[in-house]
């Protein structure tokens, strides 16, 4: 866990989950699907997860066939996130994939949202 | 150094552009840093050289920008430029003479001449003076990583590490020696990356100052040392807003030139035409005849000329200022800052710089240093965790992550992916792969250029949007090519990736016997838990296959260092840290100390082939000498801080169970030691653990029972809730009067034991031990009548195998490993965790039936030699090792 991002391949397919701030993951996969797809995110710190995950700490959302990336926000900083996509098979959510965990910034910046313009180079 | 010193960091970098035909409007990012930021600065550090002033300003070049200010062409074009913007300059002299524009398009006129000697002088190579201020002292060189990507958003170690190896490759044959620090490219940090950056002999970095106030443990001051010994400078937010900050912060100052009003807009396009991109693209020239006022929109036309005499008295008063600040300051004050911002956004700022080290000279109340020297100067910065962050908006990597630019990252990882799988061998290679080195450094190159931090940064603005697009897809377009042994299209700057790939490649794994370095905090006779035990038997089972064990762990309180040869075994143990308030801060000391020692022992024991490190304890160690010597790292996980307390309640257990999560992922295989356990770390790593269950070794002679009255029940074990001693004393009440218990061992709950003993009228009826030895603890367990683990969690368990080797019947709790461990009513009895009227029924059970507690022991025997046997332990090992350097193959 060096990094921001965790990719895994398997079977011509990819699916990556990245972190882009404490609140929110950016997920894309490939290859599109014809059919919908059901993408579960797992809090995996242990701790109290955000009311939008469900007893376990899990979220489920379905994703419309076609799509292949999503931003999954309203998360918690400094906690560790799996995701994972996958299909609804017997009332039971069946992973095709599974990426993570990655971990959202803790304590993101006081002041956030007040910070004086940014100067780059370009 | 307690008074303020200020440790003033610029960044040099230009997204990497090199026309090969006409010129392109982006080459001009370059011709326009060149004139109005390294050259305006290489005046300034010159003079006071001349002075006998030394900044220690610590100065990053980037590699792409090495490359293109080493570019001798492209520096040609930049003298060519220079001469027809001085060409430009000298008719709107003319043009303006007499008006309110005089004197600024005078001082233009004339600095670019100046600008256009310093390059004649210089024969258009501004590296060298550069090197030369370093070797003077003035200043401190260090580069940037690779192509300038955000480490912590690429997928793979492998290419993080070709980026830092590639830049430091670079930097090296310019200036012949290897930076002790490295600008992380939009200062983007993220845990483990520190153990990367270590291992190419990175000993400081930078980040913004809010991941080092988020650092856990919390520390004091604006430098730390991160769990892989990397010292991270934090930005100082105060004292670099007051220079970056375009409203409150000195650049906004009226007195100084506007950056945004140009003569390149403002002059009719037939007069301005000769000087422009296709002699009609509008952009910059340089010649900036205004100065910061009329904001607003529309506003532009009604700026006041520029008054550069003015603008040099402001430059006096904002450095008196800014030294003023800094001298109410203590301790170090890290102002890292884009070097561009001075001069070219900022075109007052290099003389502002100038200024400053003046007066810093002149007064000595605030001294200035560059990181490598505030560390040799003896600083030992604490140790602490910070969390990801970047230097951007937000300071997360929003900026990077975006809706303006989120389509590159499927394409980039995919191409990472392919890059490795390729250079492996693996997945589909050709025939002659490994890539020959045309290909490799074509597809490399194309590869680190695509994944440059100022493409999708800039895919977030509406200036050169279009380039940065086109840029990625080349970039990418020749990488694929390249990959399908098509022929090679070289980039124009190719990297030096063979070499580097060649240099963070994973070391060749060992033909016959290993040498395995085993890190563990505890060892015999230093045993907290079973851990310590469990490495001890362990190592001595691979030394009994013929293999070399070394084992590192730290000495006992008041201990000596030492180092001896046990069962087979080199043990050295290194001096325990001092006890801190934090115990985390304790653990990554006691990881940076188990680290330097295998790095100095290696040396002396030969190389080692692999790092077995157990539990998070050792983690970090493990971590770092997996990335220093490039070879595998199996970690054996024994239990799970969200097991040992039920749940992660505190910042302390969030950071460890992060910690354990954390080296799961890093490791190349984790062991677990039950299924139990083995399926918790799957589901909060997702990495899948091989199971190799704990051993013991079969006594070899029969112990004298504990010569007692009545009969008894023994636990051994800590006097910890999770242990459930609680449990049994209870379960005791339900038994006849003459049954007793005895307790050994020690921990926080032995008083609130006694007095539940008391409370339920067994004070008589149970026995407090505390510790005993082997020998002890085997007399006690012959003349019971059963062995008790009623634990409410346990890993492994075990005690449970060592009430088995004792001949003695064990009832366990059904939780954890000891579910694994006994079969009920096979080879040993079940309770329910937590029950005593459970755990009563089958004591009871074992009181009044000799065959079958006969019947269980013979059971119990059997499964010890054919289960949990350590010689076949220690091969099971042996067989996750070689599918390791299998895979690496």
């Amino acid at each position: 866990m060096t990094g921001s991002a965790a990719v895994t391949e398997w079977g011509g397919g990819r699916l990556g989950v990245m972190v882009r701030s404490a609140q929110e993951l950016f997920i894309y996969w490939s290859p599109p699907t014809a059919h919908s797809l059901i993408l579960q995110l797992k809090d995996l710190s242990g701790r109290p997860a955000s009311a939008l995950l469900d007893g376990t700490g899990r979220r489920e959302r379905r994703i419309p066939a076609g799509q292949t990336s999503i931003y999954v926000g309203a998360l918690l900083p400094g906690h560790l996130y799996e995701v994972a996509i996958g299909e609804q098979r017997e009332g039971a959510f069946r992973p095709l994939m599974e990426a993570g965990p990655v971990q959202t910034p803790w304590l993101p910046r006081e002041g956030e949202g007040r910070s004086p313009e940014l100067y780059h180079r370009s | 150094m307690t008074g303020p010193t200020l440790m003033l960091v610029l960044h040099a970098h230009l997204p990497y552009v090199n026309p090969s035909g006409a010129e392109i409007l982006e080459e001009r990012w370059l011709y326009e840093a060149v004139t109005e930021t390294y050259i305006p600065l290489l005046w300034s550090l010159q003079r006071l050289l001349a002075e006998g002033i030394r900044p220690r300003l610590t100065l990053s070049l980037s590699a792409p920008l090495l490359a293109m200010l080493g570019d001798s062409a492209l520096m040609a074009r930049c003298r060519a430029h220079v001469a027809r913007m001085a060409e430009l300059g000298a008719r709107e002299a003319t043009r303006l003479a007499g008006s309110d524009l005089a004197a600024a398009a005078e001082f233009h006129r004339q600095r670019l001449l100046e600008v256009g000697a310093t390059l004649d002088r210089s024969g258009n190579d501004l590296l060298t003076p550069f090197g030369q201020l370093a070797q003077a002292g003035s200043i401190a060189l260090i580069t940037a990583a690779g192509t300038h990507p955000v480490l912590p958003l690429l997928a793979d170690d492998r290419t993080r590490r070709l980026q830092i190896e590639v830049a430091l490759q670079i930097f090296e044959q310019r200036f012949g020696f290897r930076p002790a620090g490295l600008w992380l490219p939009e200062c983007a940090y993220a845990p483990g990356l520190d153990h990367l950056l270590a291992a190419h002999g990175i000993r400081w970095s930078l980040t913004d100052d809010a991941a080092v106030r988020a650092a856990y443990p919390p520390v004091k001051g604006a430098v730390l040392t991160t769990p892989g010994g990397v010292a991270l400078f934090g930005r100082d937010q105060a004292v670099t807003r007051q220079v970056w900050d375009s409203r409150g912060g000195y650049p906004g100052d009226p007195a100084y030139r506007e950056f945004y009003r140009d003569q390149g807009y403002d002059l009719p396009l037939d007069e301005v035409a000769p000087y422009l991109v296709e002699g009609w693209v509008r952009s910059d020239t340089g010649l900036k005849f205004y100065r910061v006022t009329a904001h607003g929109p529309g506003l532009m036309g009604q700026k006041e000329p520029y008054r550069p005499a003015e603008a040099a008295a402001q430059v006096a008063a904002h450095a008196r200022h800014f030294v003023e600040r800094l001298k109410e300051r203590t301790g170090p004050i890290v102002a890292p800052f884009d070097a561009e911002l001075f001069g070219h956004w900022w075109f007052e700022g290099p003389a502002w710089l100038e200024a400053v080290w003046r007066l810093i000279a002149s007064e000595g109340e605030v001294a200035v240093a560059s990181p490598d020297e505030w560390l040799a100067a003896g600083w030992a910065p604490p140790l602490a965790q910070v969390p990801p962050a970047t230097w951007g908006a937000k300071g997360d990597f929003s900026v990077w992550v975006g809706p303006a630019n989120d389509q590159i990252w499927p394409e980039l990882h995919k191409a990472e992916r392919a890059f490795w799988a390729v250079v492996e061998g693996r997945a589909g290679a050709p025939p002659d792969s490994p890539l020959s080195p045309p290909v490799l450094e074509a597809a490399g190159s194309a590869l680190l250029l695509a994944q440059a931090s100022d493409l999708p940064f800039i895919m977030t603005g509406q200036t050169a949007v279009q380039w940065a697009e086109r840029e990625f897809r080349t970039h990418l377009d020749r990488f694929w090519a390249a990959l399908d042994q098509q022929a090679p299209a070289m980039p124009t700057w190719k990297l030096p990736i063979a070499q580097a790939v060649v240099a963070t490649a994973p070391k060749t794994p060992p033909d016959g016997a290993l040498h395995i370095l085993m890190l563990s905090w505890e060892f015999p006779p230093n045993n907290v838990g079973g851990l310590g035990r469990h490495v001890h038997d362990l190592g001595k089972a691979l030394v009994g296959l013929g293999h070399r064990v070394s084992v590192l762990t730290a000495c006992m309180p008041g201990e000596r260092p030492d180092e001896e040869r046990i069962a087979g075994m080199r043990v050295r143990r290194i001096a325990r840290p001092p006890e801190t308030d934090s115990f985390l801060a304790w653990v990554y000391q006691l990881n940076r100390s188990l680290q330097q020692e295998a790095l100095a022992w290696a040396n002396q024991a030969g190389p080692f082939d692999l790092v077995h490190a157990h539990d998070w304890l050792a983690g970090q160690a493990g971590m770092g000498l997996k990335a220093a010597w490039r070879v595998p790292l199996v970690a054996t996980i024994h239990a799970l801080e969200q097991g040992r307390n039920g749940s992660i309640n505190s910042d302390l257990q969030a950071a460890i169970h992060e910690e354990e999560i954390r080296l799961a992922q890093t490791t190349d295989q984790v062991i677990t030691v039950s299924e139990a356990m083995g399926k918790a770390v799957a589901w909060y790593s997702g990495r899948i653990p091989t199971v190799i269950y704990n051993g013991i070794d079969l006594p070899g002679t029969v112990v004298a029972a504990e010569a007692s009255p009545d009969p008894y029940f023994f636990f051994i074990g800590r006097l910890v809730p999770e242990k459930g001693v609680q449990v049994a004393i209870e379960a005791l009440s339900h038994l006849p009067p003459t049954v007793r218990l005895l307790v050994a061992g020690k921990g926080p709950m032995e008083a609130e034991l006694k007095e539940q003993a008391t409370r339920l009228g067994l004070a008589a009826r149970v026995q407090f031990l505390g510790r005993v030895t082997d020998v002890d603890r085997d007399r006690y367990l012959a003349g019971a009548v059963a062995g008790l683990v009623p634990s409410l969690y346990e890993p492994f368990g075990i005690v449970a195998l060592e009430v088995m080797a004792a001949g003695v019947p064990v009832i366990v709790s059904e939780t954890g490993g000891l579910r694994e461990i006994v079969t009920h009513d096979q080879n040993g009895l079940r309770v329910y965790p937590g029950d005593p009227h459970s755990l009563a029924i089958q004591m009871k059970r074992l009181l009044t039936d000799g065959a079958l507690k006969r019947r269980l022991v013979a059971a119990a025997n059997r499964d010890l030699t054919e289960r949990f046997g350590w010689s076949q332990i220690a091969a099971q090992t042996i067989q996750v090792y070689k599918r390791i350097f299998t895979k690496s193959l």
